[in-house]
């Protein structure tokens, strides 16, 4: 199945606050029920599978967390709320990510009228992770033939070498990779006035807004109930 | 089609001028190759006429600058962006987008080409450019020649009159240099001006018409190039030029070893995530010699270069240093690898402390630093700091940790990207110094003028 890129971000709005609201075990894996029944749905099947296990494991935490001493239960159930609670989040957010090439979100984005500013920044943003991980990898090899690897014991003994080895030629590509991309995107016109038109035409069908009124309405479905009862359920 | 006027451009915050006086006319569909020495003002030039300068790289500006006839200063960059297209040195660098197809048309976006017409030139920049390979891939998983087509097929689409290039071949090995020199000759056939800044000539041949010599900023000679195939190589080295004749190199046999080879790889075979990258590599260097690694695209040079340091493991067969069986935790320690952007490797805050900086031994005696520096023509840098210094300094610095370190198997990864003629002379002399130390050295390279001149011995692995 394919979704409209801006119902995506609606829908990745409304998921983000309503697993943020539903903290309990019961309601939140409703959340999270839905949210992989969409992910499924997306073609992310084997993700959801992961994701699903994860979550069915982190479930027989909260269980074994009764037999644990009082003050490691605490610790245990609060971990493991905070990642139940981003879960979903991040399933969804990985699916959209997967299922949508940038230029696609661009043009979203620019759809929904979002400052021209403010979607260069997020074009730039995504361009970024594929980048850092590129430049890490070689300033791990060249602190490696340097003798100070990335090892415990380094971090531990020489952290201030280490620190340097990392930072100096992080900040020095850094440094030139900006200016580089900048200029390149300044001679094809980044800074044109124009109004922009897009590679990729988008299309919202009346089945796109229909699954998206009917899982943003089933999510605070969800928020609805916990606030006004069958609380019992939960005890 | 593009006039210089008397111009002079200081960069702000620089002490001397970066170009000066400069008067140059390039004719409509006139390809024109700047050279010179690294740091001779060369890209300079071409950012006066593709207009980061004075807009992006700030500076002092005098003259004037004509394209078709009118004046850029009274132009902005992005109305410039549909007359003059750039190509730069780092494929790495210069694209904007993760995918290809959104990088071919992303000049056009930003220009507000119309839906069809957009669609229709990006089908045509993929035919004439044959760039179907490359259609909707994931940018960072192409090699540097395929991001390089990539950053040509976007300027393509735009269909500028004029092309300008800054060292284009600087990151390409010989397969992509062909194709580049490929579509150069089609934008000729098209009628478009070209501006090219180069160090490597050979490929130029037959493409380009003039040439022009750049020296501290000032355009010194301008030739035909017929009168450059006139000049015979020495003329050029002298210079400060590279050749422009194709070089090739002649692959040998290794001769029996007299003793223990220094390093021996015994049907090596390397695999990342179930695919396999090579099998079967066979190689021994020993004591003294500098041997020369050349392959076609997509061999994986530098996955050989990490797996001999250790970076890497192997999936099977053997790597022995000095006639014993090495692991990659021995390999990190027993040698020693230049790698091809020396940016990375250097983090201290002075050429001497940068020196003494050593883990796992004690660190080098002064007079014994004193003297590295002066082979490699740093004496007067010791107190500098690292990152201050000019790309082929830095790079030399990087070849004086390998002569400080104990290390007695040394590997340089294409030490020639970007260095022009003289450059690569000193380090294939430093090179040749550090064989003659009783170590022994693996050069990757696709450069065949830099092996020729550098290698004791040159072999391909590939089958």
């Amino acid at each position: 199945m394919k979704l409209d890129v801006r119902c995506k971000f609606l829908i990745l709005i409304a998921i983000s606050v309503i697993a943020f609201s539903t903290k309990d075990v019961f309601y939140g894996s409703l959340v999270f029920s839905l949210v992989c029944l969409l992910t499924f749905l997306l073609g992310q099947g084997r993700k959801t599978v992961k994701y699903i296990i994860t979550y069915l494991v982190l479930v027989a935490f909260i269980l074994l967390a009764k037999h644990v001493p009082t003050f490691l239960r605490g610790m245990i159930l609060m971990i493991v709320l905070c990642i139940r609670m981003c879960m979903p989040i991040a399933l969804y957010g990985q699916t959209f990510m997967k299922t949508t090439p940038v230029s696609e979100m661009v043009t979203g984005l620019y759809a929904l009228h979002i400052p021209r500013g403010f979607v260069i920044t997020f074009a730039v943003a995504m361009r970024f992770f594929p980048t850092a991980k590129e430049e890490f990898g070689h300033i791990r090899d060249a602190m490696t033939l340097r003798g100070i690897n990335l090892s415990v014991a380094n971090v531990l003994r020489r952290p201030a070498l280490v620190f340097e080895g990392l930072m100096t030629p992080l900040l020095v590509r850094s440094f030139t990779i900006a200016e580089e991309l900048s200029a390149a995107s300044i001679t094809r016109g980044l800074d044109n006035p124009a109004p922009r038109t897009a590679f990729v035409r988008l299309h919202v069908t009346m089945l796109d807004i229909a699954i998206t009124i009917l899982f943003v309405a089933a999510l605070f479905g969800v928020l609805w109930l916990r606030e006004n009862g069958w609380g019992w359920w939960v005890d | 089609m593009i006039e210089l006027k008397d111009v002079s451009f200081r960069y702000e915050g620089a002490k001397e001028q970066a170009v000066r006086h400069v008067s140059l006319t390039i004719e409509r569909g006139e390809c024109m190759v700047l050279t010179g020495l690294s740091g001779c003002g060369k890209t300079t030039i071409t950012r006066l006429i593709n207009g980061l300068i004075p807009d992006f790289y700030p500076g002092e500006l005098s003259g004037s600058i004509f394209i078709d006839g009118e004046d850029i200063a009274k132009k902005q960059p992005h109305e410039l962006s549909s007359m003059v297209g750039s190509v730069f040195q780092n494929p790495r660098t210069q694209f904007f987008n993760t995918d290809t197809d959104s990088e071919l048309v992303f000049g056009m976006e930003n220009s507000g080409v119309a839906y069809a017409e957009m669609h229709r030139r990006y089908d045509q920049t993929v035919r004439e450019l044959q760039l179907h390979k490359l259609c909707g891939r994931d940018i960072f998983a192409l090699s540097g020649g395929e991001k390089q087509s990539i950053a040509f097929g976007s300027i393509y689409a735009l269909s500028p009159e004029i092309y300008l290039l800054d060292e284009p071949s600087a990151n390409l090995d010989r397969q992509a240099i062909r194709r580049l020199r490929d579509t150069l000759l089609k934008l000729k056939t098209m009628g478009k001006t070209i501006l090219i800044s180069e160090h490597r000539l050979y490929y130029l041949r037959g493409v380009a018409d003039r040439a022009a010599l750049v020296e501290q900023g000032k355009i010194t000679e301008i030739h035909p190039w017929e009168t450059l195939e006139g000049c015979t190589d020495e003329t050029l080295h002298q210079k400060g030029l590279r050749s422009i004749r194709d070089t090739t190199v002649e692959l040998s046999e290794p001769p029996l070893p007299a003793q223990t080879p220094v390093l021996a790889i015994r049907s090596l075979a390397v695999a990342r995530k179930k695919n396999v990258i090579f099998d079967h590599v066979d190689l021994t260097v020993s004591e003294g010699e500098i041997v020369g690694i050349t392959e076609p695209n997509g061999f994986g040079k530098t996955t050989l270069a990490r797996i001999v340091c250790g970076l890497m493991k192997e999936k099977s067969g053997s790597v022995l240093l000095n006639g014993v069986p090495a692991r990659a935790s021995l390999r990190k320690r027993s040698t020693f690898l230049v790698m091809q952007d020396p940016n990375y490797q250097l983090f201290s805050d002075s050429v001497e402390h940068e020196l003494k900086l050593t883990i796992h031994r004690e660190a080098p005696q002064d007079a014994t630093i004193t003297e590295v520096l002066r082979d490699m023509d740093l004496e007067e840098m010791r107190e500098r700091h690292p990152l201050s210094l000019s790309g082929g300094q830095k790079q030399r610095l990087c070849i004086a940790l390998a002569a400080l370190s104990p290390a007695r198997l040394l590997i340089f990864d294409e030490p020639t990207s970007g260095l022009d003629y003289r450059n690569m002379q000193r380090v294939a002399g430093m090179i040749h110094k550090l064989a003659d130390d009783k170590r022994a050295v693996l050069v990757i390279s696709h450069d065949n003028e830099f092996l020729n001149m550098a290698c004791t011995r040159i072999i391909s692995l590939a089958r």
